[in-house]
């Protein structure tokens, strides 16, 4: 039955035609090319995999020496001769993450890191630290211009609780833990979705105009409003996650989590003009407090720790409360 | 008048194609293109991604076609490539958010909510879960051909399929409960 609804869903969700002429552009496209193709079966050098996987690591090290090369250069030019929240100190911030961000390589942590994989999940992990820890300390090591004051700092807590994933991850492995090395890459794999669309913020950040900002932060605070699971968890009917419950109360905490990470990825976006920093600062200050509660509570939840998700939720509604108080300032003027 | 057709087969325009015939190949993977496109889209959530995809990974594959074995069949072999494709196109953007774009049929919006949901679900799948899925669920694959396509056995292909459908699982619940 539920094969069959996954079928069902799945075609309703994604039942997409190739557009009109799609074919015949690829014809036209491959038959205006000249190419020789191989004739037969060509003569590849083969790797084996451990080879492939050495030379991967290799490479990686290789990009991140001269990554940090790179960055070296950049910030000893940014704290020379910029002030922090100059243009110059924004494009180097964004130059920052943008290069830390190309050093990551295409993680196949969660295809890799499962039933006994582990010689294989290590390599990744291991691949995958070098360019993580290496983010962490550029956040740690570059100072934030104003306008991503508040955004840097979860980022720094989030890439953090990325890199402790990871690390467990790495024991599980080595302790050759299946099941504990599933759940350390279900959180990491989660902790995706903020840092992508933070990160992407942040690199495509623009100074907004006052009518620019207040319609981005109406339109983020109309979808909290209409989002139904929001509500609930930061309303103060009673949500239990024990026994049979929490995959429930994931997917709450998980939509939650994804409207409060647009909220917050939105108004970094579109940087709020100078007459309306003070009015923005509470209110990403309060959208950080909504994030790290949620955080807490997925933690929570995968410890089976009913205290620690209620602690989170307490924080989470006064968070939300405020988030409202302080959109509403800002929209009324 | 009478029109005459030359229909070639299909081992004509493979060696049409390897002599350099762009269009002998086109012909070649015109029965797959459908099938393609629909395994980029659903990797990809884009369709415009999705048919870049399948225009570079149907070049790759006609620079390769030497290495499609006597007898095989090309489907499998074609698909291994777009999906592989797709994996580049992914990794070049893997810090950006994916703004998947929405299913026909918005009035309902139930279902376009139920829709949204899952796309995301699978959205946060790593490549080849995503990919086993699409196989799986969107093309109606039989393990059999899923476990050609990707290179594994059947048994393989069978326990990824289980394993991907337990990570979407609460979400699927989650949908069943709101009908």
């Amino acid at each position: 039955m539920e094969e069959r609804s996954l079928f069902d869903r799945i075609h309703e969700a994604l039942d997409v035609e190739p557009r009109p002429g799609a074919y015949e552009r690829l014809r036209t496209a491959l038959a205006s090319k000249r190419v020789k193709p191989q004739r037969w079966p060509a003569l590849t050098m083969r790797w084996s995999k451990l080879g492939l996987r050495l030379a991967a690591v290799m490479t990686v090290v290789v990009l991140a020496i001269a990554a940090a090369a790179a960055l070296l250069v950049t910030h000893r030019v940014a704290d020379r001769e910029t002030p922090a929240d100059s243009e110059h100190a924004i494009a180097a911030y964004k130059l920052m993450v943008f290069d830390d961000l190309n050093n990551f390589p295409a993680t196949r942590i969660e295809s890799e890191c499962w039933g006994d994989k582990f010689a294989a999940c290590e390599a990744d992990v291991n691949a995958t630290l070098l360019a993580a820890t290496q983010f962490h300390n550029d956040l740690n090591r570059f100072q934030a211009p104003a306008r991503f004051t508040v955004a840097a700092a979860q980022l720094r807590r989030h890439q953090a609780l990325q890199l402790s994933r990871l690390n467990a991850v790495l024991a599980a492995s080595r302790a050759q833990d299946s099941a504990s090395m599933a759940r350390s890459v279900a959180a990491f794999v989660s902790g995706y979705a903020w840092m992508m669309a933070m990160t992407d913020s942040i690199m495509n950040s623009q100074q907004g105009t006052v009518a620019t900002y207040i319609g981005s932060v109406r339109n983020q605070k109309q979808n909290l409003d209409q989002c139904v699971d929001c509500q609930d968890l930061a309303g103060l009917n009673t949500i239990s996650c024990a026994g049979s419950q929490p995959t429930s109360c994931q997917a709450l905490v998980d939509r939650t989590a994804a409207q409060a990470t647009y909220f917050q990825s939105a108004v970094v976006l579109i940087a709020a003009p100078s007459s309306m920093a003070t009015k923005d600062n509470r209110l990403q200050l309060d959208l950080a407090t909504a994030d790290t509660a949620l955080v807490t509570m997925a933690e929570a939840l995968s410890a089976g720790d009913q205290a620690g998700f209620n602690a989170g939720r307490a924080s989470l509604q006064a968070s939300v409360a405020a988030v409202n108080v302080d959109a509403a300032d800002i929209l009324n003027g | 008048m009478v029109q005459v057709m030359f229909v070639q087969t299909d081992t004509e325009l493979i060696l049409a194609a390897r002599e350099g015939d762009g269009s002998a190949f086109a012909e070649l993977i015109r029965p797959q293109y459908r099938v393609a496109f629909r395994v980029a889209y659903g990797l990809l959530h884009n369709a415009d991604e999705a048919e870049d995809a399948v225009q570079e990974a149907a070049f790759k594959a006609w620079l390769r076609l030497g290495n499609l074995r006597e007898g095989a069949s090309l489907r499998p072999w074609f698909l291994a490539i777009v999906a592989n494709q797709c994996r580049t196109v992914s990794r070049s953007r893997w810090w950006s958010v994916v703004k998947a774009e929405s299913p026909e049929g918005e009035g309902r919006s139930v279902d376009l909510a139920a829709a949204v949901d899952l796309r995301r679900a699978l959205l946060r799948l790593g490549h080849d879960e995503r990919l086993i899925v699409v196989l799986r669920y969107y093309l109606d694959m039989p393990f059999e051909e899923i476990a050609t396509t990707l290179g594994i056995s059947t048994k393989a292909a069978r326990t990824r399929v289980e394993r991907a459908v337990r990570r979407l699982r609460p979400i699927i619940q989650i949908q069943g409960a709101a009908f």
